[in-house]
């Protein structure tokens, strides 16, 4: 039972971003875990009193649901029915966690895909996109049979971890976040940031200000249309220059000048 | 040298990419997609997607290793959309365009194309469908739980097969134009792509959470959270990208050294309440109920 549960697990997080992407969501993932439990009635019931929490959480904070949905299929099928659906609720931001921890792990791999690259060896880039998944299956698959050996009772363990040391937990939450600085200081220096940091600060305050504006998902989408608006200003103004360029030659000797 | 940087040899144009190459891109994707780490997003993932077409567009194997270098560079990759970026990136490789054209090109269009993905799938279709399916199966339909699994399947496949054809097709004929004026064309896409780096390293940190506030004259603690949210993750964004910047570029750090301090760094701000959700490590005044 406790490998069926992982394998289950390691399949919705490896399909989490590639496949079907849903298959984590609360309504598949209950069905699917009340199945493997022996009650799929019980988990399709779950599913869609979570599916509906699950909504509401995605405004505020897209997060994976395997661990959730396992919860509340566990309550559903131990006799918690529907109202058993809202244990997996406790479990929203340990589905965060665990994928920034996956992450974390999986940057590991980086120097091993350059180590390809430079070498030009498909098959070492090959590698580390199966090893990425594999890992953030593992995390996942090792986390919900841990979470289904324990039952209903991890969700106080986690209540407590929480209240306890919560800040450990969010001080790796915040490792993972700010990791993401390195690529992007890494771009800075290839786009070579210093010739123009201007535009790089008024990208940041552009963003900055619609965030706070609670614009969210949609600032990177509204930054990118002003930075193509931006582009294609800077482009024609450049192109015309260019073109004019032959016109601005030196006047022959002899030639009218009035300055 | 640094994998990734400096230009093509081969700068003349490639053979154009045969539907079989991009439709192979693109089937690539799905699981490109998925591959994520903290450092680069999906780079590793984005960089192995493309290599079919990478192998045929460049024969030198020099540009080759360059190539493949500068792909996995920071992307973001996630949606279904994002073979419209590779269908553009693509047509910039075939054309041999400067990589610094290539890379400023590929981040502004890869964050657009994410966002747009990511809000028409997981803000419009996703809860639509998801409360459409729950009500389904609340009646005891089993295909709710069938019907949430394929229709978005279905939709993200045609969507990223689609959209290589048009990004690739759409891509050739601007480049054509665009490229004989390189050096506007590289300035262009440079200023777009700071740009969106500059928002990306603001958007990134959005998630950050702070219950922080003050004791004010009267003892009272007065709540700072709902100011610092809005500010703080966005500078805290700003000054990590701007310390990584320092440490790798100007000091010449290793990756890790830069990691590790991150993870200092996140640490002693947790355990001052400075971005935790759940509470500081001591009982600290500025410290609000969460």
């Amino acid at each position: 039972m406790n490998f069926l549960i992982f394998l289950t697990a390691f399949l919705m997080a490896c399909d989490e971003n590639t496949l079907t992407r849903v298959l984590h969501r609360p309504l598949a993932a209950c069905t699917i875990f009340g199945a493997v439990l022996g009650n799929a009635p019980a988990g399709l019931a779950a599913g869609a009193v979570l599916e509906i929490e699950a909504v509401a959480f995605d405004a505020v904070m897209p997060s994976n649901y395997i661990l959730p949905s396992l919860a509340a299929a566990v309550a559903a099928v131990n006799g918690g029915g529907v109202s058993g659906a809202m244990a997996g609720a406790g479990f929203w931001l340990v589905g965060l966690l665990l994928k920034e921890v996956s992450s974390l792990i999986c940057t590991a791999l980086l120097p091993a895909a350059r180590k390809a690259a430079e070498t030009r060896k498909e098959g070492g880039l090959t590698m580390a996109v199966i090893l990425s998944l594999v890992i953030n299956g593992l995390v996942f698959g090792l986390a919900a049979m841990f979470l289904a050996s324990k039952g209903a009772e991890l969700t106080d363990f986690f209540s407590s971890l929480l209240a306890q040391n919560g800040w450990i937990l969010s001080g790796l939450y915040a490792a993972g976040i700010f990791t993401g600085a390195v690529g992007i200081a890494v771009l800075m220096r290839n786009l070579n940031v210093k010739e123009m940091p201007g535009v790089f600060l008024a990208g940041a305050a552009a963003a900055a200000v619609m965030c706070a504006c609670g614009l969210g998902q949609a600032a990177a989408l509204l930054c990118a249309l002003i930075a193509f608006g931006a582009a294609s200003l800077d482009y024609q103004l450049r192109k015309g220059t260019a073109e004019k360029a032959p016109e601005t030659k030196p006047v022959k000797k002899g030639g009218a000048q009035w300055w | 040298m640094v994998v990734g940087t400096g230009v093509y040899k081969d700068t003349g144009e490639a053979y154009p990419l045969d539907k079989k190459t991009l439709r192979s891109v693109a089937l690539r994707s799905l699981i490109g997609s998925g591959v994520r780490n903290s450092e680069t997003g999906e780079s590793i993932g984005w960089a192995w997607s493309l290599m079919p077409a990478l192998k045929k567009i460049h024969t030198d194997e020099e540009d080759l290793s360059l190539c493949i270098g500068h792909h996995l560079e920071a992307v973001k990759a996630s949606s279904p959309l994002t073979t419209l970026t590779m269908g553009v990136v693509l047509a910039l490789e075939q054309q041999k365009a400067d990589p610094e054209t290539i890379r400023s090109v590929r981040t502004a269009m890869s964050a657009a194309a994410d966002s747009l993905g990511l809000s028409l799938f997981r803000y419009l279709l996703i809860p639509l469908l998801a409360l459409l399916c729950a009500q389904m199966a609340s009646g005891g339909n089993t295909l709710g739980a069938v019907l949430i699994v394929l229709v978005p399947a279905v939709i993200a496949i045609g969507l990223r097969l689609a959209m290589i054809n048009i990004g690739y097709g759409r891509g050739v004929r601007a480049a054509e134009s665009l490229i004989r004026h390189r050096d506007a064309l590289n300035h262009a896409a440079r200023t777009a792509g700071l740009f969106v780096l500059g928002a990306l390293a603001v958007i990134m940190s959005k998630s950050l959470v702070s219950q922080a506030g003050f004791v004010s004259q009267y003892s009272e603690t007065v709540a700072l959270s709902g100011l610092v949210n809005n500010i703080m993750p966005g500078f805290a964004g700003v000054c990590a990208a701007g310390l990584a910047y320092y440490m790798l570029a100007k000091k010449n750090r290793p990756v890790i050294a830069v990691i590790l301090v991150f993870v200092l760094i996140g640490l002693a701000g947790a355990a001052l309440g400075l971005w935790s959700a759940w509470g500081a490590a001591f009982g600290l005044p500025w410290v609000t109920a969460g």
